[in-house]
């Protein structure tokens, strides 16, 4: 070290130039050799590859808003907030009588100490007010309790009739920065509502936020409706309706009411879906003792035949990407999932597990296949990924059917039935892990449900 | 200009040449360390309270071992180095002397008392004796120790090891962490690290934290995202690695080995959590 400072100090500035370069060639040696102890002593490096999936505990107090005339819009607001991000089973809220600080002003930042000594890691925070116009204003902001920034906050004017549906946007909007993948709770259902009983149901085709609330029927019951299906484009749904005794397949606008049907077949036709571009419809037609796929467009009203093959094939499903088609086919003896390319070329089975698999469908986000499954006396539904590998069952019982995704390919719709005189179909969720499954609770008893896509 | 050039080129290639030397050296040294290994032999037990977490516990009595421990040796060390003093040859009079001073002003400055006055109090046994309880460091120190005691390491040796700590630079065992340590450490960020999960790919999200402690085990700044990606999934799991370092604060971790977890590197790497 010692020769070192000397050089460094030793080289002169007014010396001539090759002593100076000498010295300074000394000068970065003795450098380059002071750093390598520094680098030879390492950084101690942890991996950490285990952690706990506990819900992230937010705190949520009520809404506030001064100038507000119906002052339960505030606390409402909130409440579908809460609701929407503990059904998620990701959140927890952290029970309001512990807030210690009362937010009065949203523009400044909250004493995050506060929240801190309750245990919140995050904090949604909001205000009310009602715009000149009449409409409402409603703004939030998400703060993270630990580093103290603000992770995201967003502002909306809507009718006050809309406020749940603000409560969907919010808790889109947190769970979307917490969790790093689209929320789902500014969306729909549409369902099979079922009354009267078992041997003489009433078949309806209802509508309702993915909560369960703003239930609205969309035919009266006259004909049986089965399989209702969302346009992943257009506020439009497709589904199978028994009106003359025929099953036909038909299109409906949610908006406007208007119906129209799709196709009228010589022969029965079966689980209408929309391709992701919404422009056309694949089914399956029966022909004698078989089924085939088939696509329509829907400008044209063309069809052209996906598969041909003396068995029963049916329940298509597009991929995200519009590439591939999953469906179910009997052709191997008993009910298998099978993928093919979207002209019906390259088809494979993908199941071969134990059981009969049936009603496949493709998630948003194109990872993975979810079915139902028959296995002995138990119905379950699983996923699995599009090349067959990775099957997992999500859930089983006595009877449950007909999965359909949410948007954001996180959590799964289905509906249960139970056994007995008086039981009946009602509407379950479940996510990927198989642990957060709950009850959507509807009026009467409910089957074949739908997911939206995120309402824009 | 020529030999300017020339000079000029072969001093960057001089450097990268170094750079590449001591990078690669930088990333070897800690995993093969087989002398750890005593450590989870012995202390199974202590393995599992330090996960259960003493923390209150264990800083207090630490606090008050010290303390007394501190106090003990001082009186022994002023009796042994009388004692020296008198009997041995003049010419080793000044190494228990520098033996005195460094460790004193350890424990002023630096608040280590633990591996210096143990080296020097190793032979009155009344001391060591008086150590209550079990502790990881602690014994491994004292296996450290057998051959020195055995052998009677001329004080002139000593001396040679005493003044690196001093410097505030950890020495020989006290050079890595222990596998006991790290575990510990691992097991606590765990519990806090509740990675966003479900994600399309998230559990291929890898965060890379750089974590910066204050002697007394708290974050001395926010934890800093090493790596960088632009994905909104990679922003939620890169929020939710740095609350949970955040949450777990503040960290007990050896004292003397400040100069080794002041400065720490953690990979967040989930992959485990779902099967892969």
């Amino acid at each position: 070290m010692k020769p070192c400072n000397r050089d460094v100090k030793g080289g002169e500035i007014a010396r001539a130039p090759r002593i100076r370069l000498r010295a300074w060639v000394r000068a970065l040696l003795c450098a380059i050799a002071l750093l390598l102890p520094v680098a030879a002593h390492a950084v101690v490096e942890i991996d950490i590859t285990q952690g706990s999936l506990q819900p992230v505990p937010v705190a949520i107090p009520v809404f506030g808003g001064a100038s507000l005339h119906a002052p339960k819009l505030s606390a409402g607001i909130a409440g579908v907030v809460i609701a929407d991000l503990e059904s998620s089973g990701l959140f927890k809220l952290v029970d309001p009588a512990a807030y210690i600080e009362r937010i009065v002003n949203l523009s400044q930042a909250p004493r995050f100490a506060d929240w801190r000594t309750i245990n919140a890691q995050a904090l949604v925070v909001g205000r009310i007010s009602r715009e000149p116009s009449g409409r409402l204003k409603a703004e939030f902001r998400l703060w993270d309790v630990f580093t103290g920034k603000q992770l995201t906050g967003q502002q909306f004017f809507t009718q006050e009739r809309n406020w749940r549906r603000v409560g969907h946007l919010i808790a889109d909007a947190v769970y979307e920065r917490l969790t790093g993948e689209k929320g789902y709770f500014d969306t729909r259902i549409v369902y099979v509502d079922e009354t009267g009983p078992k041997n003489a149901r009433i078949k309806r085709l209802a509508i309702m936020d993915q909560d369960g609330r703003n239930l609205r029927m969309l035919t009266r019951g006259r004909a049986l409706v089965l399989t209702p299906r969302f346009s992943p484009t257009t506020q439009e749904i497709t589904y199978l309706s028994y009106a003359d005794g025929r099953p036909r397949v038909y299109l409906l606008n949610i908006e406007t009411g208007q119906k129209e049907i799709v196709g009228d077949f010589p022969n029965m036709t079966f689980a209408p879906r929309f391709s992701p571009d919404g422009r056309n419809i694949i089914m399956s037609l029966q022909q004698g003792g078989n089924a085939n796929i088939y696509m329509m467009d829907l400008n044209s009203r063309q069809t052209s035949r996906l598969t041909n093959t003396p068995a029963i094939d049916t329940a298509p499903s597009f991929s995200p990407d519009g590439k591939r088609i999953v469906f179910e086919s009997d052709r191997s003896g008993n009910q298998q999932l099978y993928v093919m390319n979207a002209d019906g070329t390259g088809q494979k089975r993908i199941s071969f597990g134990d059981g009969r698999y049936s009603t496949p469908v493709w998630s948003p986000r194109g990872d993975l296949i979810a079915f139902t499954k028959q296995l002995g006396s138990q119905f379950l539904i699983g996923v699995v990924k599009p090349d067959g590998s990775g099957e997992r069952v999500l859930t089983e019982g006595f009877h449950n059917e007909g999965p359909t995704w949410a948007p954001n390919g996180r959590v799964l719709m289905f509906f249960r039935e139970s056994p007995g005189a008086a039981g009946g179909p009602n509407l379950y969720t479940i996510d990927l892990t198989g642990y957060n499954e709950r009850h959507i609770a509807t009026p009467a008893f409910g089957s074949d449900p739908a997911w939206s896509p995120l309402i824009n | 200009m020529r030999r300017g050039l020339i000079v000029s080129v072969t001093l960057h290639l001089l450097i990268l040449l170094s750079a590449v030397v001591a990078f690669s050296f930088d990333s070897e040294p800690l995993p093969p360390k087989p002398t750890l290994l005593p450590v989870d032999l012995v202390t199974p037990a202590q393995f599992t309270k330090i996960k259960a977490g003493q923390r209150t516990a264990k800083a207090e009595q630490d606090n008050a071992r010290k303390k007394s421990e501190a106090a003990k040796k001082k009186a022994a060390r002023k009796r042994k180095s009388s004692k020296r003093k008198s009997v041995k040859a003049p010419a080793r009079k000044p190494t228990p002397e520098k033996a005195q001073n460094s460790p004193k002003k350890i424990k002023k400055i630096v608040k280590k008392p633990k591996p210096k006055p143990r080296k020097v109090a190793a032979r009155p046994k009344t001391v060591v004796a008086k150590r209550k309880k079990f502790d990881a460091d602690r014994i491994a120190a004292l296996l450290n120790k057998t051959p020195d005691a055995g052998t009677r390491m001329p004080a002139g040796q000593e001396k040679k090891k005493k003044p690196a700590p001093a410097k505030g630079r950890a020495v020989g065992r006290d050079r890595t962490m222990t596998f006991n340590e790290i575990d510990a450490l691992r097991a606590k960020i765990s519990q806090c690290w509740n990675p966003p999960v479900g994600g399309l790919g998230a559990d291929a999200i890898k965060v890379k934290l750089r974590m910066q402690l204050s002697p007394d085990g708290s974050l001395s700044r926010e934890p800093e995202v090493v790596n960088r990606a632009g994905s909104p999934y990679f922003q939620a799991a890169a929020d939710a690695a740095v609350r949970a370092v955040m949450l777990c604060q503040p960290y007990r971790l050896p004292a003397r080995k400040y100069a080794l977890w002041r400065d720490m590197i953690l990979n967040f790497d989930p992959r485990e959590m779902f099967g892969g």
